[in-house]
């Protein structure tokens, strides 16, 4: 099949006049089960600007975002595409009509390629046949405009980091002809590097004439990128402003409430080791980790992606095997399996609440009690009003906002679903904690509460391990700070001896960016 | 070793079922070159009736391993194989001609499929609860047409040969019920790889709900393949009907699904979805009719061959997961 013969479809962006509306929805509703995600709202996109949605968890930022690219359908209300009625009825002819979603989990088919994965569901077949010339072409490019066109095509996608995944992503919805791109939190996953490519490559879409919605959480990428905002706060527009719009206001109109800036560093120091490693050689380290936590104390682990922030939590819990070395809970050798490294105490939130994180289809109450189940049990029989009284208790602890507790956690936001993984550890009583990116991919005002949280829990003599990709939370967040770059630690000082310059400069210090493990 | 076991990790998923398949040809060849020195394993007699026992297994995985690779799983197919050769055969004992008792049977087995796919996409049923209920379905309407009888037929020639050994003047020197299936095996690897079709049966199998957010057509691939799954089972019937010297047999079939199903693991597939190959499945259904031969021609008892078909298969699929675990 030669290239040449596919000049009939072009891949560049429709050219939409400034200023003019392109995709226009009003007093949309939506209701899932007694929630209601969505209680009327409208908006408008136009060419050439960026539309940030903002709100907390639950807000309805997603719902809205879904419904206007296919992924949901309205109970109530009427949008239109460029002055025609339009009601997809499914994401793939939203994605003819011009409107593409990336979304916040991530949705890659890990079986196949990359570039299998740009074009999955827009495949542009001759007939029945694949074109593989022409799908690589247009993979290309599309990586191209990300500035990855180095990315390898026909690996799958199953084995890239779950950054460069997040990028394909992206890709997928620069490979159609879009008039509407709307952002899902699509920077959750990213490094900075990669962070700053994108919202110089949302610029530049917007200057080429794309109507963009996007959805995040990082208040600062928001007032870079938005001209104009919508505020949701329980699935109502409570506020729209223009750009110039400060932060503050934002916050306030998100939350409700005024939020503390930093979380307060309140360490009462214990003097006594929780956590010992000595000489603990993770698979694929480059070198041996020695480092003693004590109760009461923060660990941030920074590190560019691939530098084995998540090998060294899953090698301590012993989900990962480790060469050498050993590590001790108060005196007690673990790691050598999960199983037993949670009996004496430890707890582990994943980076991939889908993946293995959480399981989203259990009730939440066995979610909450999954790691020490026998807790409300007599000779192994479960205590139902104990465990729910118990289950209740926690779930106020950790302000997570649920529709019930014998629900799934599937439809929950990601803000509620981590702070159930939080849940599980209170239940469990772990004593030391590793959170794996706990935060990655939640509003502020989550985030927020996790840190508290997280805060007085390790002040009861509890320990945490935080790997993180946002280094202002490290800094803001953690009592001492570890970098590492490429499978070894480069340093470990108090989080008030670094600067965020500095941690970019440890975690770059022997790695090339970018590269992944 | 440690080199040995690298590029074992790094290889192709067919490589597996064909290094078991060359190991059982060679131990059973040295095997004979001692024992049975004036009939050696190797022989042309051999080679066409290893084949011809291969292809009914052979036919049946090739549509399990779309439906394997679609996340999905076929049990009722051994029933559905006995459904198909017992309506063949009642039809053509009705006076019907071949081509219409033969398009009759494999209708028969379209349709069943699309009821498979149907309750897996509108039905919500889980694949392996599905078609178990068919099951049982299928073999009970098999007893019901054939009044719980063998059924005889007058067959027409090009209807009853096709696993018979070729005429000694025909250009290649297989049956050609083999040749069917081998040109149907080649376009069903064509259409795995190269159309959108094959393509979405493996985005589904990978991950059904990115695949839904893609917008690919979820519902009516799943039933195309059910669909195609019931059409390779009625084929697969045809030739039983062929090997029962043009009978119906509505009891045949009994545990087919699980030597097809073992033949698409054996060949790479994966129970969860996303994997599999037609030419893994096809060495996989060859290897495991060569060993079965070898130990017949070994003379290895029953009870011993089974357990050792079983223990083959374990290691065989445990081998295939670590590699790709190891990757």
């Amino acid at each position: 099949m030669k290239s040449g013969m596919d000049a009939g479809r072009s891949s560049t962006m429709a050219h939409a006049r400034s200023s003019s509306i392109v995709l226009s929805a009003r007093a949309l509703e939506r209701r899932f089960g007694a929630v209601q995600a969505l209680g009327g709202v409208s908006v408008d996109l136009v060419a050439g600007r960026v539309h940030a949605f903002v709100g907390a968890n639950g807000a309805g930022k997603s719902t809205l975002a879904r419904i206007l690219a296919g992924v949901d359908r309205p109970d109530q209300g009427t949008m239109r595409l460029a002055d025609v009625p339009y009601a997809p009825l499914d994401p793939a002819r939203a994605r003819a009509l011009g409107v593409a979603m990336v979304h916040q989990e991530l949705s890659i088919a890990p079986h196949l390629s990359v570039v299998e994965n740009i074009v999955l569901g827009d495949e542009r077949p001759r007939g029945p046949l694949v074109r593989r010339h022409d799908e690589a072409r247009r993979a290309r490019e599309a990586l191209a405009k990300l500035g990855r066109a180095d990315l390898p095509l026909e690996k799958p996608a199953g084995e890239l980091p779950t950054a460069i995944q997040q990028l394909v992503e992206l890709a997928r919805a620069l490979a159609s002809d879009v008039r509407v791109l709307l952002l899902d939190e699509p920077t959750s996953s990213l490094e900075r590097e990669d962070k700053l490519r994108l919202l110089a490559l949302v610029e530049h879409l917007r200057s080429q004439g794309l109507a963009i919605a996007w959805i995040g959480h990082h208040l600062d990428e928001v007032l870079r990128l938005a001209d104009d905002l919508l505020v949701l706060r329980d699935g109502v527009a409570v506020a729209r402003h223009q750009r110039g719009v400060s932060a503050d206001e934002l916050v306030h109109g998100m939350s409700g409430r005024a939020l503390a800036s930093t979380p307060v560093h309140a360490r009462a120091r214990s003097g006594t080791a929780l956590l010992s490693l000595q000489g603990f050689l993770p698979r694929r380290f480059r070198a041996p980790v020695d480092l003693e936590v004590e109760a009461g104390e923060i660990v941030g682990l920074a590190g560019l992606v691939g530098a084995g922030r998540s090998r060294l939590l899953r090698a301590i819990l012993g989900a990962l095997p480790h060469e050498a070395g050993v590590s001790r809970l108060a005196g007690l050798p673990i790691g050598r399996d999960p199983r037993r490294s949670v009996a004496a105490g430890v707890g582990f939130v994943s980076e991939d609440r889908k993946r293995d994180g959480l399981c989203l289809q259990i009730p939440i109450i066995d979610e909450v009690t999954l790691a020490a189940p026998g807790r409300e049990a007599t000779l192994g029989v479960l205590r139902a009003a104990r465990r729910r009284s118990r289950v209740e208790g926690l779930v106020a602890q950790v302000r997570a906002k649920l529709a019930g507790l014998h629900a799934g956690a599937a439809t929950l936001s990601g803000g509620n679903q981590q702070k159930l993984a939080l849940a599980r550890l209170l239940h469990m009583d772990a004593k030391l904690w590793l959170l794996d990116d706990p935060t990655r991919g939640i509003d502020v005002a989550a985030k927020h509460d996790i840190h508290q949280l997280v805060r007085a829990r390790v002040a009861e003599g509890r320990a945490a391990l935080v790997a993180s990709s946002d280094i202002p939370e490290l800094l803001a967040w953690c009592d001492r700070i570890l970098v590492l770059s490429r499978g070894r630690v480069v340093a470990v000082r108090a989080a008030s001896d670094w600067t965020e310059d500095e941690i970019l400069a440890a975690a770059t210090s022997t790695a090339t960016p970018g590269e992944a493990a | 070793m440690r080199r040995l076991l690298e590029a074992w990790r790094g290889s192709n998923p067919v490589l597996a079922p064909l290094l078991g398949l060359v190991l059982v040809v060679l131990a059973a060849t040295l095997w004979g070159l001692s024992e049975k020195p004036d009939s050696p394993f190797l022989s042309g007699y051999r080679a066409a009736l290893v084949l011809k026992q291969s292809a009914i297994v052979a036919t049946g995985a090739l549509g399990m391993t779309l439906v394997i690779a679609a996340g999905g799983i076929d049990l009722a197919i051994g029933s559905l194989l006995a459904l198909c050769s017992v309506v063949l055969a009642k039809a053509l004992h009705a006076g019907h001609s071949g081509s219409e008792a033969l398009l009759l049977a494999l209708a028969t087995g379209v349709g069943a499929g699309v009821v498979h796919g149907l309750l897996v996409t509108h039905g919500r049923l889980a694949p392996f609860i599905a078609t178990l209920g068919t099951m049982l379905l299928w073999r009970g309407a098999a007893e019901e047409v054939s009044a719980q009888k063998k059924l005889s037929s007058d067959a027409p020639d090009w209807l009853a040969s096709l696993l018979d050994p070729p005429a000694t003047d025909d250009l290649l020197p297989v049956a050609t019920g083999v040749l069917l299936v081998l040109l149907a095996a080649a376009a069903m690897a064509w259409m795995l790889a190269r159309t959108v079709f094959g393509r979405r049966i493996y985005a589904i199998g990978s991950n059904e709900a990115a695949a839904r957010l893609c917008g690919v057509p979820i519902s009516t691939t799943k039933i195309a393949v059910y669909a195609l799954m019931g059409f390779f089972a009625a084929a697969a019937g045809v030739l039983e009907f062929n090997n029962l010297n043009a009978q119906g047999n509505p009891s045949s079939g009994a545990g087919y699904e699980l030597d097809v199903i073992a033949a698409v693991v054996l060949g790479g597939g994966s129970l969860s979805g996303g994997k599999g190959s037609i030419a893994g499945s096809l060495l996989g259904a060859l290897l495991m009719t060569t060993l079965r031969s070898a130990c017949i021609y070994a003379e290895v008892a029953d009870p011993l061959q089974k357990m050792l078909v079983g223990a083959i298969i374990l290691v065989a699929v445990a081998l295939d997961r670590w590699r790709e675990r190891a990757r």
